[in-house]
């Protein structure tokens, strides 16, 4: 059941990082497009968007239920030492949501469309941003090990565990491949000069999350970080070489083929996935000192085997559900 | 403000707004389908118009319900490290399940709100309403259960300060989690039933549009049948308690001297430190019949324990009481109501559509105080009896901050939603 109930922790964070991804994916495009093509980028992804917008938010829940269930000294550890930044995720998202749906249902289209249209596209990057800010806090090194707190100062324990460049590095990944998620994604589902428009994003983006990427690493390396002395090994670096070339040459020789171009997507979100995951399991949080193991830390027996039965019934009710969502709205086609 | 009273404040604050949306969400969907089937029935325009306003009615809520929610289980485990680190693992099932239903009404609604033309089958469209309306109750009913919880902990033994033997089916169906739950449930019903067939009821009056009068109709069947029923349900609640935490009963009826036959306080001011209740009607006997059904009952009192684990009287009292005195008044409107359906002449009453228009706000008020007298009514536990709530606070200082800026956010939804539900209800009647 432990493996059950990681699979599903994974697959929840997968499923949230090319979902949600490509949704806030979609704000921040329309952040960084000229004024006049913020309409085009507006309504596309109304369209395209809004029918599965609420599903994508849930796999978060998903995340954080199944975290504090099943790991919960882990979740302790990152709720109290990342107290900041995770609320201003929260914050990030309260001010998206509201904003997305305020913009669409007010009844009158006047003045206040534009108030709406700047909270979108500012929470649209700064509530990714910040959840890789978190992601990265994981595993800079900075995270202080629970044994250790006695004499740490409010910097050492709530700031200087995610203020770091390594973490600001991996929040502006994380931002550019939610961008190029979306823009892979409208890429393929729009047409005529929507479709130019988003060739055009498609192109900016992989280049911005080639070079996040490289920053990333730059910046791990240069500080020779924790997550450098684990993760930046030789076949890591194959995979993430491998990575890009395939990222490149695929999403253009198959973009006539909507559902392998999605498919490659995800693969691709998959595979930095993967590249993240496997170097560090069964350790995701990288403490200054001393390590603390995912899986020795798991809740009992009964817990976990509860939890992987209510997660199996739950995908039975809600993957087809899901599946016939996509599909209806024409997101898979058939 | 010191951390504890903060982050206590911060935690109501968002529940009391998250509340409202929950409610809502739970419950207008139930209006929207009764209406859409209304219009697959007699294919008369004014109920598909009204089932379009609803359904615009449960976007806007449904997100602000959901992002707060979201809020919501971040808080949980941001201000209170230690509860969840224990309490997580065991009360993790009501939870994980209410994951679940949240997953099948996202589905639902994305279904129902853009399938209007894209899905063929009217009745499966009209039916992913339905859905949406039932998994809102059950994802409902299920967070009340974590709360029931909390309320009367079950499905582990609790040895030398750890927690051990974890069953998670045990803890879900705890002592607390029925009653609470079928309370709750018509709760919502009855603060949404009366505030939008309240709002519709004068926007008819003013107006004179028919498609308000339908409207109302609707909203105000469910709210009357939950109104007459909530009462019994309350009883039920405060049987419960009086086996279960004899404090919070205490401290809801301002009960301080142990004793037989005790009064019923009604009203009065109560002074904590005098330990007197001044003012009040007392009707004697009843408070010992009302808990255990007989007049001669012992009920215990403040006195019988320690100052250290006695909640907040004055506050838990009077919500008590605005709650009861709510729920008797809508429970009279609500028989009102039902006798205007043989008697319409009485709709053109001012009076009549007077107390249904003052009514609008009456069922949330109630609904607050009623988990104000739930959640005060607890402390100083966090989990009764086992974890008191200042050892649940997180190690992070400064909490006064993160409450104030909260708190700023709420304000400005709060505004912000209002604002959006007086345009929409303008345009309405412009058209
Ligand atoms: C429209 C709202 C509403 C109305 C009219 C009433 N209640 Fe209520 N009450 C609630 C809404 C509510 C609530 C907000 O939903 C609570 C908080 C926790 C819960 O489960 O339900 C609640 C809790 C609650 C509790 C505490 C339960 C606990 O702590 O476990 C008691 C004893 C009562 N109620 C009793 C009554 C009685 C005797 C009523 C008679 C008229 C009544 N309520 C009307
Ligand atoms: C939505 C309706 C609810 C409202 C209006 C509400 C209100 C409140 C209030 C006023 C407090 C502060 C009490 C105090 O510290 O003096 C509080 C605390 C708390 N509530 Fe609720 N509550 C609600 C539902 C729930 C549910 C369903 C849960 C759990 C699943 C829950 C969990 C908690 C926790 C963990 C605390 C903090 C610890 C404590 O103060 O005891 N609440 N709530
Ligand atoms: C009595 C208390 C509560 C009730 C009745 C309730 C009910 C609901 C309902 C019906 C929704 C659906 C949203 C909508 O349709 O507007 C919702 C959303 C949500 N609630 Fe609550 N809730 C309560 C308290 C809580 C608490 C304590 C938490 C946190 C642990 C929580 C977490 C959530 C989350 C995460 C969502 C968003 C899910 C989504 O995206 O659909 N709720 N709640």
């Amino acid at each position: 059941m432990e493996i059950i109930v990681l699979f599903f922790l994974f697959f929840s964070a997968f499923a949230y990082a090319l979902l949600g991804g490509a949704d806030y994916g979609v704000g921040v495009l329309e952040f960084f497009s000229a004024n006049k093509n913020r309409r085009i980028s507006k309504f596309a992804a109304y369209r395209i968007i809004s029918p599965v917008w609420e599903a994508n938010h849930i796999w978060l829940i998903l995340i954080i239920v199944i975290m504090w269930i099943c790991f919960p000294i882990y979740y302790n550890l990152i709720v109290t030492q990342l107290h900041i930044p995770i609320s201003l995720v929260l914050i990030g998202i309260i001010g998206r949501g509201t904003a997305f749906v305020f913009r669409h249902y007010d009844a009158y289209k006047d003045r206040s469309q534009k108030l709406y249209d700047s909270i979108f596209e500012i929470s649209s990057v700064f509530t990714p941003f910040m959840i890789g800010v978190v992601f990265g806090a994981l595993l800079s090194g900075n995270m202080i090990h629970p044994e250790q707190i006695e004499d740490k100062t409010f910097f050492d324990l709530y700031i200087a565990t995610w203020l770091n460049p390594f973490s600001i590095a991996t929040g502006l990944f994380t931002v550019s491949l939610f961008a190029y998620v979306a823009a892979s994604f409208l890429f393929v589902e729009t047409k005529d000069h929507e479709k130019e428009y988003f060739k055009k994003k498609h192109k900016t983006t992989t280049i911005a999350v080639i070079l996040a990427g490289l920053l990333l690493f730059g910046v791990s390396s240069y500080e020779n970080n924790a997550f450098a002395k684990i993760a930046l090994n030789s076949w890591s670096m194959v995979v993430w070489l491998f990575m890009v070339t395939a990222l490149i040459y695929f999403g253009n020789k198959y973009s006539h083929n909507k559902n392998l171009f999605k498919l490659i997507l995800a693969i691709q979100v998959l595979v930095i996935f993967i590249a993240w995951a496997i170097p560090v399991f069964p350790n995701f949080i990288i403490f200054k000192n001393g390590i603390l193991s995912m899986l020795e830390n798991i809740s009992p027996d009964p817990v976990i085997n509860s939890m992987g039965w209510a997660l199996i019934v739950a995908s039975i009710f809600v993957l087809p559900g899901l599946y016939h969502l996509f599909k209806t709205f024409g997101l898979l086609s058939k | 403000m010191e951390e504890l009273m903060a982050a206590r404040m911060q935690m109501a604050t968002s529940m009391v707004f998250h509340i409202v949306f929950a409610a809502i969400g739970m419950v207008m969907p139930f209006f929207m389908v009764v209406s859409h089937y209304k219009y697959l029935k007699t294919k008369d325009e004014k109920y598909l118009e009204l089932t379009k306003l609803w359904q615009k009615g449960v976007a806007i809520f449904f997100v602000v319900g959901a992002v707060s929610g979201t809020m919501l289980s971040f808080e949980l485990g941001l201000l209170w490290p230690e509860f969840m680190k224990h309490a997580g693992p065991i009360i993790g099932m009501p939870f994980s399940l209410e994951g679940t239903a949240f997953f099948v009404e996202a589905i639902a609604l994305g279904f129902y709100l853009y399938g209007w033309k894209k899905i063929k089958n009217k009745k499966f469209h009209w039916f992913t309403g339905l859905i949406v309306g039932i998994s809102g109750v059950a994802s409902g009913i299920l967070v009340v259960s974590a709360n029931g919880w909390m309320n009367a902990p079950s499905g582990f033994d609790y040895i030398n300060g750890e927690f051990i033997n974890i069953n998670p089916l045990e803890a879900l169906l705890n002592d607390a989690w029925f009653s609470q739950a079928l309370h709750m449930t018509l709760a919502a019903f009855v603060a949404v039933g009366f505030s939008v067939g309240g709002l519709h009821m004068y926007q008819y009056k003013r107006h004179g549009k028919l498609i308000h009068k339908k409207a109302y109709e609707i909203a105000l069947i469910f709210g009357v049948i939950a109104a007459i029923l909530i009462p019994i349900s309350g009883d039920l609640a405060a049987k419960d308690i009086a086996k279960r935490q004899p404090t919070k009963l205490a401290a809801m009826e301002a009960h301080y001297e142990t004793e037989k036959g005790a009064d019923l306080i009604i009203g009065g001011i109560v002074d904590e430190k005098t330990k007197e209740v001044k003012y009040a009607i007392r009707i004697p006997g009843a408070l010992s019949f009302l808990a255990f059904g007989d007049f001669d009952a012992q009920v215990k009192g403040l006195d019988q324990f320690p100052e250290d684990e006695i909640p907040p009287v004055a506050i838990t009292h009077y919500s008590f009481q605005i709650m009861v005195g709510i729920g008797t008044f809508l429970m009279l409107l609500g028989m009102i109501y039902l006798v205007s359906i043989r008697k319409p002449q009485w709709r053109e009453n001012k009076l009549f559509i007077l107390l249904f228009v003052l009514a609008t706000p009456l069922g949330f008020i109630a609904l607050e105080a009623g988990w104000f007298v739930t959640e005060l009514g607890r402390q100083p536990w966090i989990i009764n009896g086992i974890m008191k709530t200042e050892d649940a606070l997180t190690p992070v200082e400064g909490m006064q901050y993160s409450f104030y800026l909260y708190l700023l956010i709420y304000i400005g939804l709060s505004v912000t939603v209002f604002w959006l539900m007086n345009r929409q209800i303008k345009k309405l009647n412009e058209l």
